[in-house]
């Protein structure tokens, strides 16, 4: 069966203070994602898997080579077409939950198809169920501090995929998590891959992390030295 | 939509840090307090100033010969028709009225002072002159043809005489010789225009033009309901083929010094705005700043979730306009209070003497113009955009990533 390519990156490097102390964080990196996979990236600090995932959120722009996100090619984009590829195509969670503080549960997962434009009716409806499928439906009412870190990183999930983006960014998810919680959050992830098709890309130290992910990707000094499938 | 929701995260992100936005807030306020009550007693002064040039016999308009500015005697007088009636609507004049004015000397038993003796329709006069507002010991003159004399308070008491009694006013009559006229005081008045009573004596006009041989009125004055219709009253009067010889000027053309600090006034209102507002701009821009850099990290999760720049820079001008429109709101509400609380006015009787030299009253009553709150209101909303620019443009220079791992 032939899949969509959600994400390919052609000789794609990354070098930071070209001018006076050149640091090459990706170098001349060929990858590709297609849609449905969960595909975890892995490697030691500085080995260039943040700045891959950044490049691809269109957070970061590359020294050379190209980045192509559901089709749309990311280098020739400016900021705001940079935002909307971004509101329109692509969830991101972050390693510290980052929730909006002064909006509760319900409106953080609101947040983002408010920016679309969606009708009040129609996103709160999305929000509750979301919220349910991460069960936080009874906490909807709540504010970000109000939560725990595992509450606060489910609502976070909930708000990354209210728009069904065709990418699921997640920087060192369960970086703040214990055991359990990170456990709960994987669970999660993997049922949205596998019911939702919800292509996901996560870097992260945590093994735990990378045994729930279909494919492995290992980077070492801006290069991916392994890329496995589990299955 | 999506303004609603940049309102919402704006107001809610004031109620974070309620104590810095409260003093804020308090703190425009009180500029606000400050500059409604200023301005109160800045357009209280214009406004008594324009009413009461007008009503110091100029009206809003007046015909008089050229040359009678600075020869005041009979020989630039002028006759007036007796059916004669300004074409002007009776809906928009108060009245009108033609006055012969002419410089005389007044002695009385002990004292001897010069002053300008009108000969006036006192009914007319009660309407359209600050008569209207005179409190009046003794009589008022019954008619045009009265011979008695309406003297003002101080000039009755520099003359050392009083109602009853009799003086000798000398004036120049048709023929250019000084005629003696004698009058029996019929009463005092007290004007709360500081200085008029001090030099204007009121007389019938007819029994003066009897007295100085002559049927001439130096002076047309015409007062109108409001300013607005000043303009074409004036067009009106200048196109009378009676008075082709004639000058037909306004209240400002006759003093040109008051009309001056009249709109003076207005000069000063909008200083007192500035300077009170660029002290306010610069807490708004400091606690705008802290705002931005306190959220930084939130600012740049904000935009890798997708949301633009623009949209950035309108949630913190909003958060400038909703912290600078409660303040407007609380200081308006408490100016006000404030004024009227002085609503009686303030008695300046202390200064009474400088206040003469430049026309003023000595109660200065507060009067508050609708339209300065619509000034200040658009003013300071204006100001504080251009304030929260600076912090905005340092929100939207911040990149998304660099924000994020800050």
């Amino acid at each position: 069966m032939v899949t969509r390519t959600i994400v390919r990156c052609a000789k794609l490097s990354r070098i930071y203070n070209p001018r006076t102390l050149p640091v090459t964080a990706l170098d001349e990196v060929d990858f590709s994602m297609g849609a449905g996979d969960f595909v975890s990236l892995a490697g030691p600090s500085g080995s260039g898997k943040s700045t891959l995932l950044n490049l691809i959120g269109g957070l970061d722009r590359p020294t050379s080579g190209d980045v192509e996100v559901d089709g749309e090619r990311l280098n020739a984009m400016g900021e705001r077409a940079l935002a909307d590829m971004r509101l329109h195509r692509i969830g991101f969670v972050f390693q510290a939950y980052n929730l909006v503080p002064v909006l509760s549960a319900r409106e953080n997962v609101e947040f983002i198809l408010q920016l679309q434009g969606v009708a009040a009716t129609a996103r709160q409806e999305i929000a509750m169920q979301l919220l349910e499928r991460v069960g936080l439906a009874e906490l909807a009412d709540r504010r970000p501090g109000e939560l725990s870190g595992g509450q606060q990183q489910r609502v976070a999930v909930a708000r990354a995929i209210s728009t069904s983006p065709a990418l699921l960014l997640a920087d060192e998810p369960s970086a703040n998590l214990d055991s359990a919680t990170t456990h709960g959050l994987l669970e999660l992830f993997a049922s949205l891959n596998r019911d939702r098709q919800v292509t996901i890309l996560t870097a992260t130290h945590d093994p735990v992390v990378q045994g729930f992910a279909s494919r492995r990707v290992q980077l070492r000094d801006g290069h991916i030295v392994a890329d496995e499938r589990s299955w | 939509m999506k303004l609603k929701l940049l309102l919402q995260l704006a107001s809610r992100n004031l109620w974070r840090h309620r104590r810095r936005n409260g003093l804020l807030m308090a703190s425009i306020a009180f500029g606000v307090v400050g500059i409604i009550f200023a301005s109160s007693f800045i357009r209280s002064f214009q406004g008594s100033l324009q009413v009461d040039i007008i009503a110091a016999l100029n009206g809003h308009v007046k015909v008089l010969a050229e040359e009678y500015r600075d020869d005041p005697s009979l020989e630039h007088g002028f006759e007036l028709e007796e059916a004669w009636r300004p074409d002007v609507p009776s809906e928009e004049m108060l009245g009108w009225t033609a006055r012969l004015v002419l410089p005389a000397v007044v002695m009385s038993e002990r004292e001897t002072r010069g002053l300008q003796l009108v000969g006036v329709d006192p009914q007319v006069e009660l309407a359209i002159s600050f008569l209207g507002e005179s409190e009046i010991q003794g009589d008022q003159l019954e008619g045009p043809a009265d011979g008695k004399l309406l003297l003002g308070a101080d000039l009755a008491k520099r003359l050392q005489t009083d109602i009853g009694r009799r003086v000798v006013v000398i004036a120049e009559g048709s023929d250019g010789q000084s005629r003696e006229i004698g009058y029996r005081i019929a009463g005092l008045y007290r004007s709360p225009q500081a200085g008029v009573e001090r030099f204007i004596a009121f007389t019938g006009v007819e029994n003066l033009q009897r007295h100085l041989d002559t049927s001439s009125f130096t002076e047309i004055s015409l007062r109108l309901i409001d300013d607005e219709y000043e303009f074409l009253a004036k067009q009106s009067l200048a196109r009378e083929d009676a008075f082709a010889e004639l000058n037909v000027m306004d209240w400002r053309e006759l003093n040109p010094q008051i009309a001056q600090m009249v709109e003076l006034a207005d000069f000063a209102f909008y200083i007192w705005f500035i300077i009170l507002w660029t002290a306010l701009a610069f807490g708004l821009v400091n606690a705008l700043l802290t705002s931005v850099f306190e959220r930084i990290r939130e600012i740049g999760m904000l935009r890798t979730l997708g949301m633009r720049p623009s949209s950035i820079l309108v949630q913190i001008v909003l958060e400038s306009q909703i912290v600078i429109l409660y303040g407007l709101v609380l200081g308006m509400l408490v100016g006000t209070g404030i004024v009227f609380c002085f609503r009686e006015g303030i008695d300046l009787a202390d200064f009474g003497q400088g206040l003469e030299v430049i026309g003023l009253r000595t109660l200065l009553v507060p009067d508050l113009d609708w339209m300065d709150y619509v000034r200040i209101t658009g003013l300071s909303l204006f100001l504080g955009f251009i304030a929260s620019l600076y912090p905005a443009w340092r929100a939207l220079r911040l990149r998304p990533l660099v924000a994020l791992q800050s």
